[in-house]
């Protein structure tokens, strides 16, 4: 086995030990309920149908059905304020205000007919997870808020299924997620496809279409109608725009015509899933996304209390519609439901004079109550037989509490019927109503927190293996150096110990009963991180001898900066504010790279000359020559070229989104997309476009003048072609479509979906056929052919001989001159960065597609990311340089320093990007760029919201090899920033990074011990992150910032070990052809 | 620190004890007004007002230092120093220093428009304690100064002091941002009364430090000369 393959192995190994801990964490932290199969049926013993039937009423199941029919109408993202109408209205209303007068009318009109409640989502507010807890009754977890695209069947009993049992006809149209919930269960439906956010208007005008003349039909027992414009409106505009009031309009005349047509014996439910935020997105847990609004009505009364005052709405949570409607419509309460029936439309029945008696109205209610809560107590007590969740003595203590209540219920019922004690009655039944209600909270908070615990053995388990993961690749990162190809001894044990590690960690997470003891797992761990630990401390005390002190220096200021980076996860303000955070990091790293730089650049021209003095802006004369070589004296260029860096790197700020924590904080403009800005921001409009065309095609040019200027654009290659003009064809068409995108929405929708999308794909067919060729052909260079008749007309190319660096490759012109004396040898141009431009050139298509997916406001960020990262590499490679004692150019693997600037910048532009690590800054309209947004399988939009979520770690990723290359390329910017002296030693013989072609084990290892420094940061930060969030696990805010931060820092890490393997693979395939392009020179000549 | 080089007059043992009692009882009077400032907000303010504050303690700083080069020139009889050509230098060093300090600031995450004053006003500050007395021990000489601060070779006495306080005074800085983003609504939260706090106690701690560590260098590296 070659040292490429072993490397890339091991690399693998370890991402795949960091996957394993994070999976172990993962089922640990982020735990699912367990689910009970288990239906109600319609005989059970707490209830007795016969009873009711006495007294009139249509026959149902646990009590006599209210209702025959029920129509439910669901508003996507109906927020409470959109439903209720504001009397007392300012002059100037949001254009979401006061627009469903219907609502308001029938309210006023028939106040004992209808009802309007705060109707209270639990997070996460997604529509899947709404819809499950809307039908089971029960509360979600957060592990399923990830499947949102994979929508799959509920399997937990339901009001659905009841109503299929029950024999009733259900009619659907809308939204097909409820399809795929659902299947087969309709008797028709009519489903629309959900994922297409910028479409407002297919959903909701099909389901017109269809809704009245399918209503007028009556062969239906309940009919559903969920629309999606509002939500899709809210996701494209925000509730704060002109299209949310036609929407909103539009919904108040379905309302006003489906109100009209109702007949007596059905109920209207009106309501939305979830809110929105201020910015019209939804999936988290702030009040705006959680307060959705319910409304109920029907034409005969429904209620016998008063509505309460305007200001003073009542509230109730989502699952509470589940027992409500069952038991209007005369279901069984399904199996699972935690909600509580809403007592207001249960104290009116017209079959029972409940009009004007005030203890038949409370009894009515009570006995509704009654079944709620049985059902409640049947199911924790089914749900305690399977696992021990629920603490014993609370379960114990409701459960006594609950047969006091079933007690004080019979004896009142006796006494009523005696009509003994009727003196206080009616207080005593509304006490036991109370402690009804009292129960079925109790118990809904008593779940919520339990559901909210953690397996805190699979989360130690966890957290020990990814520690066990970053020892090892410490030691992968620092002790695998020199020339050897072999390992040192310990390294079979140590890769034997991690395996024994993974492979009984996975037994014991997934294999063992629950009734094997952790106590193994964690020996095991703890024995093989302090087994590690102590050939680290001896590793550390052989290298410490020889260290210097600016080594030191390094050392101790990259360990500070990564235990900073490490601790900040453990601060909720650290973890809102990380955007800023990382960003003052980046800059801090950045200037000490230059600081140290330019003591180098001064220390060796002060030896070299007396003369020339750095630190010079202390020192300056009034006399002008000599300013003039003070400026451009290495010290002062490094410092203006380090101010240039650190001031782009500043301007990535103004492309940040807001977190709703961030209280003070604005909301870019260039986060808005150009189709929002109406036609009075034509002139913006236009300057935002052609600054971000500018970016794109600067940073295009600068790349293509930079494989020039290595002389990697000669010849005619296909791959040198394809990075001539297939990229350029490609920013063209993502310039075009740019300015599709911009046209305003009513237009852009009135072309055909074909030319919506057509430039994207264009951009995409680019990208790909650049790719391809780069994998195909991924060398560069040209070889002149040296033949007599060639060697006549040498100006073959017209570039000048500083344009194209001919590179002479020694050990053939020995042999030329051996053989043929007079004969120039073959010059082959772009050999000097033959590593370098491969990777160059496919970072080029990357940042088109990147750019492409991230769309014109945020492109710029990415175009200033690569100027930024190209001065940092000349900062890094001075620095490097300097570091290396001996006069040649550096030999080892990427220093420290580097490796963490440039995670952290990487970081910095994850939040330049306009992202935060919070599941609503997650940018679905990603997933249309160059699709219309009908996708038949989900593996599409996910990759595209992938990449353009992780843009940034991608993209740094990416180029993240270039760090071990650069150094050796002696780039402009570099020869400014390094003393006279140092350069006169090098310009003799310029090799590029071709000299690294040389010693082909040391580039390998090389590679792989900064591929694996690159990782072991972004290991420590998921360390972090994992161990802020088993800490704060009870925290208020876990759910909401520390847990998606752990989610995020855990993709990041899968995405960039996965990118790191490929650019390792990459490269060993650039190695591959440069030593197949070395052997046919060899041959020809 | 084998990279120490030591000159003629370092060896004085009596300026090397007088040079740590100076910046012992400068360390305690210093650290004495901004405890009582931020303690007693007497006799100002700065944590509720920063930019007066900085002015005052500027100011002292100040006061002190040029009173203090006087009185040792004068004690020299050594007036070289203070050519008009050389205090010329000094002062566009200063200023130079002062807007580099400004826009790094900015550069760092400071808000690149608004509270410019306070900005400014830490900027200013962070001259003071960090190249004012650099300005005053080292004058206008530029080999002294890449002597210090590039090859890390102070003379022990003076150039120690400053050479350690400069370090410390910005690190200080630098760490006074650590605590901004936290939400505990505290008043010195603020930018830039964070920083300006920590520069300043990065001064005086390394003030202190330099104190202790003088006397104790100068003895070990007589003992060393000895044998």
């Amino acid at each position: 086995m070659g040292v490429g393959s072993k490397v890339v192995f091991l690399f693998l190994f370890l991402a795949s030990a960091y996957v394993v801990g994070l999976l172990i964490f993962t089922k640990g932290f982020l735990l699912a309920r367990t689910m009970i199969h288990q239906n109600s049926s319609c005989e059970v013993e707490f209830a007795t149908r016969s009873s009711d039937l006495a007294h009139g009423g249509h026959r149902g199941c646990w009590t006599h059905a209210r209702f025959k029919r029920a129509i439910i109408i669901i508003v996507d993202a109906l927020r409470y304020d959109f439903l209720f109408y504001n009397v007392s209205l300012q002059s100037d209303p949001p254009p979401y205000i006061n627009k469903l007068k219907t609502i308001h009318a029938l309210l006023n009109r028939h106040p004992k007919n209808a009802r309007l409640y705060k109707f209270l989502a639990d997070p996460p507010t997604t529509t899947l997870q709404r819809l499950k807890g809307l039908t089971t009754g029960s509360l979600p977890t957060f592990v399923d808020a990830g499947a949102n695209f994979d929508s799959s069947e509920i399997t937990e009993d339901n009001w659905v299924d009841q109503l299929v049992n029950q024999g009733k006809d259900i009619k659907f149209l809308g939204d097909n997620t409820w399809d795929s919930l659902f299947p087969n269960r309709f008797y028709k439906s009519f489903p629309f496809p959900s994922f297409n956010v910028k479409d407002l208007h297919t959903v909701d005008n099909g389901i017109l279409k269809h809704l009245y003349p399918e209503l007028r039909r009556r062969d239906w027992d309940v009919f559903i109608a969920h629309f999606l414009g509002v939500d899709h409106c809210g996701h494209r505009f925000g509730p704060n725009h002109p299209a949310m009031a036609d929407k909103l309009d539009q919904m108040d005349r379905m309302i006003r015509n489906v109100t009209s047509q109702m007949k007596d014996d059905t109920v209207l439910f009106v309501f939305g899933d979830h809110g929105m935020t201020r910015t019209g997105d939804h999936g988290g847990d702030s009040e705006d996304e959680l307060t959705a609004g319910l409304f109920v009505y029907s034409p005969a009364q429904i209620t016998a209390s008063s509505p309460p005052p305007q200001d003073k709405p009542q509230v109730i949570q989502q699952t509470d519609l589940v027992p409500t409607l069952s038991l209007l419509l005369g279901l069984p309460i399904p199996f699972s439901n935690l909600g509580m029936v809403i007592p207001d439309l249960f104290n009116h029945c017209p079959w029972w004079d409940t009009q004007h008696n005030e203890i038949r109205q409370v009894f009515h209610t009570i006995k509704a109550l009654h079944l709620n809560a049985l059902q409640v107590s049947q199911y924790i007590t089914s749900y305690a037989k399977v696992s021990s969740d629920f603490p014993q003595d609370k379960f114990r203590s409701l459960q006594a509490s609950l047969q006091r209540s079933e007690k004080e219920l019979e004896a009142l019922i006796t006494s009523v019927a005696t009509g003994s004690g009727s003196h206080g009655l009616l207080d005593r039944f509304f006490n036991l109503q109370d402690q009804y209600q009292e129960y079925l909270s109790q118990v809904r908070a008593m779940c919520q927190g339990v559901w909210a615990k953690f397996d805190l053995t699979a989360i130690s388990l966890g957290i020990v293996m990814i520690l066990g993961g970053v020892m090892v690749n410490i030691i992968l990162a620092t002790c695998w150096t020199g020339d050897g190809e072999q390992f040192p001894g310990y390294f079979p044990f140590m890769i034997g110990g991690m395996i024994l590690q993974v492979v009984y960690y996975v037994l014991h997470v997934t294999v063992f009963p629950p009734s094997v003891p952790s106590v193994m797992g964690f020996v095991i761990g703890l024995v093989l991180v302090y087994a590690l630990a102590i050939v680290l401390k001896k590793r550390i005390d052989e290298v410490s001898k020889e260290m210097t002190l600016s080594q030191w220096a390094d050392c101790g200021v990259a360990a500070l900066v990564m235990f900073m980076c490490f601790a900040a996860f453990f601060s909720n303000s650290f973890v809102v504010y990380e955007d800023a955070v990382v960003h003052f990091l980046a800059q801090s790293l950045l200037w000490y790279t230059a600081i140290r730089v330019m003591i180098n650049s001064t220390q060796s021209s002060s030896s070299h000359s007396k003369d020339i003095a750095g630190r010079a802006s202390k020192k300056s004369k009034p006399s002008f020559v000599h300013l003039s070589e003070l400026l451009t004296s290495p010290a002062i260029t490094t410092f203006f070229i380090a101010s240039f860096c650190s001031l782009m790197l500043r301007f990535s700020i103004y492309f940040r989104a807001c977190r709703e924590e961030q209280q003070d904080c604005e909301l870019s403009s260039f986060l808005q997309p150009l189709s929002s800005f109406g036609e009075d921001a034509s002139g913006y409009k236009n300057q935002r476009y052609f600054f971000s065309i500018g970016c794109l095609f600067g940073t295009l040019w600068l790349i293509r003048k930079w494989l020039q200027h290595y002389g990697n654009l000669n010849g005619d290659g296909i791959n040198v072609l394809c990075t001539k003009f297939v990229l350029p064809l490609g920013g063209i068409a993502c310039a075009l479509y740019w300015a599709v995108q911009a046209l305003p929405p009513k237009e852009l929708d009135a072309l055909p979906p074909w030319q919506q999308t057509n430039m994207a794909q264009i951009v995409y067919i680019c990208v790909a056929a650049h790719i391809l060729t780069t994998l195909l052909q991924p060398l560069h260079v040209y070889i002149l052919d040296s033949s007599p008749s060639n060697t006549v007309n040498v100006p073959l190319m017209n570039r000048g001989p500083e344009h194209a660096v001919p590179y002479v490759y020694k050990q053939l012109q020995q042999h030329w001159n051996k053989k043929n004396e007079s004969e120039t040898p073959p010059a082959a141009y772009g050999l000097g960065s033959v590593y370098s431009s491969s990777l160059v050139a496919f970072a080029a298509s990357l940042f088109l597609l990147l750019g492409l997916l991230l769309s014109d406001g945020l492109a710029p960020s990415l175009a200033l990311a690569v100027l930024v990262l190209f001065v940092f590499m000349e900062l890094t490679s001075a620095f490097c340089i300097g570091a290396t004692s001996n006069s040649g150019v550096p030999q080892g693997p990427v220093p420290w320093i580097p490796i963490i600037t440039h995670g952290l910048l990487s970081s910095t532009f994850f939040y330049a990007t306009g992202h935060h690590a919070t599941i609503p800054a997650i940018r679905f309209e990603a997933a249309f760029t160059g699709f219309h947004g009908d996708f038949s399988t989900n593996i599409i939009p996910a990759l595209l919201i992938t990449l353009n979520t992780f843009a940034a770690p991608i993209f740094f990723a990416v180029v993240s090899p270039l760090l071990l290359f650069w150094p050796q390329l002696r780039g402009p910017l570099n020869q400014w920033m390094t003393s006279a002296g140092a350069r006169g030693r090098e310009s003799a013989e310029w090799k590029g990074d071709f000299s690294l072609y040389d010693n082909g084990v040391l580039l390998r290892k090389n590679l792989f011990c900064s591929c694996c420094r690159m990782l072991l940061f972004h290991a420590v930060k998921v360390l972090g992150a994992a161990c802020a969030a088993a800490l704060h696990r009870r925290h208020l805010m876990v759910w909401k910032i520390f847990a998606p931060r752990f989610v995020f820092e855990a993709a990041n890490l899968i995405i960039v070990s996965a990118v790191l393997l490929v650019m390792m693979l990459l490269v060993l395939r650039v190695d591959h052809a440069v030593s197949k392009l070395t052997k046919t020179l060899q041959k020809t000549s | 620190m084998a990279a120490y080089e030591y000159g003629k007059a370092a060896s004085h043992r009596s300026t090397i004890k007088i040079t740590s009692a100076l910046c012992a009882l400068w360390c305690t009077c210093l650290s004495a007004i901004i405890l009582l400032s931020v303690k007693y907000k007497f006799p100002f303010d700065i944590i509720a007002q920063p930019v007066t504050g900085v002015q005052i303690v500027a100011g002292i700083i100040f006061t002190v230092h040029t009173l203090s080069l006087a009185v040792s020139s004068a004690l020299e009889k050594d007036y070289f120093r203070i050519k008009p050509k050389n205090v010329f230098k000094c002062v566009i060093a200063v200023v130079c220093a002062c807007i580099v300090f400004h826009v790094l600031a900015i550069l760092f995450g400071a808000p690149a428009l608004e509270s410019s004053r306070e900005t400014f006003h830490f900027a200013m500050l962070l001259t003071c304690v960090a190249v004012l007395p650099a300005c005053c021990v080292l004058g206008a000489d530029g080999e002294k100064w890449i002597a210090v601060y590039v090859q890390s070779r102070p003379e022990l006495g003076k150039e120690t002091v400053i050479y350690i306080t400069t370090i410390t005074s910005v690190v200080g800085a630098w760490l006074g941002a650590v605590p901004i983003p936290l939400d505990w609504d505290r008043p010195w939260q603020v930018w830039p009364v964070s920083c300006v706090l920590g520069s300043l106690f990065g001064y005086c701690l390394g003030l202190l430090f330099s104190a202790m560590y003088l006397p104790l260098k100068h003895r070990q590296l007589s003992k060393t000369k000895l044998t």
